[in-house]
């Protein structure tokens, strides 16, 4: 990952002509220049002149940033905001380390698979005994967030879990929040892969995509991640490493730039490139049936998917070849303003940009909303909950496996 | 700020979250898309007009400059508080009051963003023209504060053709209101034209009432393509003679196809000369008869191609072309000089062979686009701000570009405004009797100079 006085070059770039105003969510919300991408690169501009120190100013205004890439493609000389806002904030990492909150989440939680199903666990403990009444309102609506925690994660599934052998091999990443959250959605994907044939490879010694290290600019355990998550693959025999999850894919497919000169770098490139989202790996696989689902679906673009993957049609042919109907809603590729972890540290501000998001789909009259990350889904069935909305919230998958009669 | 009773004034009147004063808030108010820049001692943000009045007081009583702030796309360096001071950002300003179909008019906040008013009025059948290339960003207090225009200029005239009356803060904090519902209207002195195009220096905009007409029925959209420019200055006079006034006559040349080409490539035939996109809207019964009678009269002017777009979808391609002529640019150079001389129509010609042949004495690159139908020429100068050498030639070649328009009896700007960057051009245009006139409106209003100081006018020491 290019370091900031790397990036300055880029930064030049900025013409200040107020583009990214029009498209970014947090600015439409705060209406203030340092909460948009033109606010941002000048402070960083700033910096990198002489003019200005990393103050705790700075870093939360560059906290501030979703690193949607709205922005960077509207952009007219297309300054990678994304980047930049990274790029300080693993500067600021380096110095000044993470705020203690924040290094707990990534350092003691993240890291490790068995560390983030017990905080869920300890959630769930909450919830049964109703401690969580007794927290502060604000606390209350973030442990809301959490939806229904299942019985068993996948991992404690996969134990009676017998995996069928097929023609051809692909690996399949377990990503925490499928494995912790939605471990339907990943039996789903299995049942419609071994019916198309494939024999799913799923490595347990996965960790982390690393996705909020990445964000966080925490670097050093973005790589350390990276590689175990490659030499969980090393031996799996397969070229394709499927996701269902959205900023895993885009996360994992950005190895390669991690270890940019190092000797890693072919081989986190490799993995990089074998990465592929499911929707896809599925779209020109499947084939319409007869019996369409008599349903109204909206769907959903990660910004993961539809800006750093450049994913937009497949999904919805996956849709098209369920038979659902599919009704577009307005700005189906704005942010939902989950951010990964934006949401619990700006809660306020993400429930306005969720707000938008609600009442555009509400709009469409759906019944059903389709999205392709746990992290959006998760946002997502938050800000319906708190709109009195009974939409279910599904991965294309989910529909797909219904359709195939493989549903529960 | 150094003053901390003034900023806990303004705190009273405004709300102290709508008073910024750190470093960080400053530099992020100090620019705008030109590389001019200064810092503001603070950032007030009021939301409404008694909270401007305040303001306005309090900044006159310490004797501190204002400038008002739309979304600060302007190109002219006019938002900017090069005297330091207060900058006044609006954008809390974003109510549409009301949209009265019955009079055909809106009354709007100033901090309303232009494609958002329009987008509002076009869901009821009607129309509100002016169309500057930032609307998706600006504001409409940011419009009329600059006279903003756009390609349907031609057709449909500018910002200030819409103006029917406004509320303004003037620099002492009185509110004066002017004009109303009514398009006519000559009680007295036309203030509106006056006040229109003042770029913040002469009050505050607070609220709007502006024009509005019915929406067109349809349009028909299409490309001419030229193997010389004269052949495209003709075909454009020719079009207007055949009694056919497009909304939209934009003009591309050589340099400016090949950069969007380069980035974001939609067929443009790069071996051209220029090509000029045509739009004309109206009836559903006319426009299909309008856009194949320009198509011949362009072809019978010596234009070497015609693409008329058929559907929808081919339209949009020829716009998104030119649309991208502006991110092509941006992609290709760091810095840009987006200029808006404006010459009579039939010294287009001239005009576009002056650019280059400036172009090639400074050894700079500059590409032109333009709205020919007006005459207004946009030659965007390609360059990068950290090469002090190369800004130098720059300058120099803006120079003798003016020079040129006015001697083709053409004006300095079409439609983006002096701000900073042009004030030292302002007597050449107008004389010192033109200047003078206007310094003495701006010292009966504000007699103490502190309303956007250093923008349009030159100070006396500066002649
Ligand atoms: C990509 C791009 C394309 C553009 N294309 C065009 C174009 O086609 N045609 C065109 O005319 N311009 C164009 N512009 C310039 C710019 O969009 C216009 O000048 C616009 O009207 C500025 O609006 P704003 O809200 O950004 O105002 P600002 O830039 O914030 O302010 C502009 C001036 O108006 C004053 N002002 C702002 N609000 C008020 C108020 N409420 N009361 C009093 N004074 C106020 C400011 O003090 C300043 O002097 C373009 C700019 C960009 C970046
Ligand atoms: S759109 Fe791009 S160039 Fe324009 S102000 Fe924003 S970041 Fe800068
Ligand atoms: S990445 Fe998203 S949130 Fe960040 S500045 Fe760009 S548009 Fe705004």
């Amino acid at each position: 990952m290019k370091q900031l006085h790397e990036l300055a070059e880029d930064l030049y770039r900025c013409i200040r002509c107020g583009s990214c105003t029009a498209v970014c969510p947090v600015y439409s919300e705060v209406k203030r220049e340092m909460g948009v991408a033109r606010g941002r690169i000048r402070l960083v501009r700033e910096h990198l002149d002489g003019n200005l120190d990393l103050s705790a100013t700075m870093r939360n205004y560059l906290d501030l940033c979703l690193g949607c890439r709205a922005c960077v493609v509207s952009c007219p000389p297309q300054v990678p905001t994304d980047r930049i806002v990274r790029a300080a904030r693993a500067e600021y990492a380096v110095r000044q380390g993470q705020p203690l909150v924040r290094h707990l989440l990534l350092h003691n939680v993240l890291n490790k698979p068995e560390r983030f199903s017990l905080a869920l666990d300890s959630v769930k403990l909450v919830r049964s005994a109703g401690l969580n009444r007794l927290f502060p309102k604000m606390l209350e609506a973030k442990e809301d967030l959490l939806p229904e925690l299942p019985e068993q994660t996948f991992r404690e599934m996969l134990k009676g879990l017998k995996l069928k052998k097929g023609a051809e091999k692909v690996g399949f990443f377990l990503s925490c929040m499928d494995d912790n959250v939605f471990p339907q959605v990943i039996i789903k994907a299995i049942n419609i892969l071994e019916e198309l044939g494939y024999e799913v490879v799923i490595p347990t010694d996965v960790v982390c995509c690393g996705a909020a290290h990445h964000n966080y600019g925490d670097l050093g355990n973005a790589r350390q991640l990276a590689r175990r998550n490659i030499r969980a693959f090393a031996g799996a025999g397969v070229e394709v490493i499927l996701t269902d999850c959205a900023s895993c894919g885009s996360t994992m497919q950005s190895y390669g730039e991690l270890f940019v000169g190092e000797k890693e770098e072919g081989e986190a490139q490799d993995f990089s490139r074998g990465v592929m989202d499911l929707n896809v790996f599925l779209q020109d696989k499947l084939v319409a049936g007869s019996q369409p689902l008599g349903v109204t679906v909206t769907y959903h673009d990660p910004c993961h998917a539809v800006r750093y993957q450049n994913i937009k049609e497949e999904p919805r042919k996956v849709l098209a070849a369920v038979g659902v109907k599919l009704e577009e809603m307005a700005e189906a590729d704005r942010c939902c303003g989950g951010g990964g972890t934006f949401n619990i540290f700006h809660y306020q501000l993400s429930m306005k940009i969720l707000n938008r998001k609600i009442e555009n789909v509400r709009k469409t009259g759906a019944s059903i909303l389709a999205t392709s990350c746990p992290a959006c889904r998760i946002q997502l069935a938050h800000g319906l909950k708190r709109h009195g909305q009974t939409l279910k919230v599904v991965h294309p998958v989910e529909l797909l496996a219904e359709f195939y009669g493989k549903g529960e | 700020m150094q003053d901390r009773s003034l900023v806990s004034s303004l705190q009273t009147a405004v709300g102290r979250e709508n008073v910024l004063t750190k470093k960080e808030d400053l530099i992020c108010y100090s620019y705008d898309p030109t590389p001019n820049h200064h810092l503001p001692e603070a950032v007030v943000i009021p939301g409404n007009i008694d909270e401007v009045t305040q303001v306005m007081r309090l900044a006159y009583a310490a004797g501190v400059p204002v400038t008002p702030r739309g979304a600060g796309t302007n190109i002219s360096g006019s938002s900017i508080p090069v005297q330091g001071g207060l900058v006044l950002a609006m954008h809390r300003f974003d109510r549409i009051i009301e949209i009265d179909t019955a009079n055909l008019c809106a009354v709007v906040e100033a901090g309303v963003i232009t494609a958002e008013f329009q987008s509002r009025v076009e869901a009821l059948g009607l129309f509100y023209p002016p169309d500057p290339q930032a609307l998706n960003m600006s504001t409409l207090g940011g419009n009329v504060a600059t006279n903003a225009g756009g390609p349907r200029g031609f057709k449909y005239g500018v910002t200030r053709d819409y103006v029917l009356g406004f509320k303004m803060v003037l620099p002492d904090g009185r509110v004066l209101k002017v004009g109303g519902k009514t398009v006519k209207n000559v009680t007295g002195y036309d203030l509106t034209k006056l006040f229109v195009g003042s770029e913040g220096t002469l009050g505050v905009f607070t609220e709007l009432t502006l024009r509005l007409i019915p929406l067109p029925e349809s349009k028909r959209t299409m490309l001419a393509v030229f193997d010389d420019i004269l052949a495209a200055a003709r075909s454009v006079s020719a079009v207007i003679a055949a009694k056919i006034i497009p909304t939209t006559l934009e003009y591309m040349d050589q340099e400016a196809m090949r950069l969007i080409e380069a980035f974001a490539p939609s067929g443009l035939p790069v071996d051209s000369a220029a090509a000029v996109l045509i739009e004309v809207d109206g009836s559903e019964r006319v426009v299909p008869f309008q856009i194949e009678q320009i198509g011949e009269v362009c072809r019978r002017e010596g234009a070497r191609e015609i693409r008329i777009a058929l559907t929808e979808a081919e339209a949009n391609q020829i716009w998104t072309a030119r649309k991208a002529a502006f991110s092509s640019m941006a992609r290709s150079a760091p810095t840009l000089y987006v200029e808006d001389v404006t010459v009579p129509r039939s010294k287009i010609p001239e005009m576009v062979k002056t650019i280059s042949e400036l172009a090639a004495k400074y050894q700079i690159k500059v590409p032109i686009l333009g709205h020919t139908g007006d005459g207004n020429m946009h030659p965007i100068i390609l360059t990068d701000e950290r090469k002090p050498e190369e800004i130098g030639r720059v300058k120099q070649a803006i120079d003798e570009m003016f020079k040129a328009a006015l001697a083709m009896g053409g004006t300095l700007s079409g439609e983006h405004g002096i701000g900073l960057d042009k004030v030292k051009y302002m007597e050449w245009e107008l004389g010192t009797t033109g200047v003078d006139v206007m310094r003495r409106i701006k010292q009966a209003l504000d007699p103490r100079n502190l309303m956007n100081p250093g923008k349009v006018l030159p100070t006396e020491a500066e002649e």
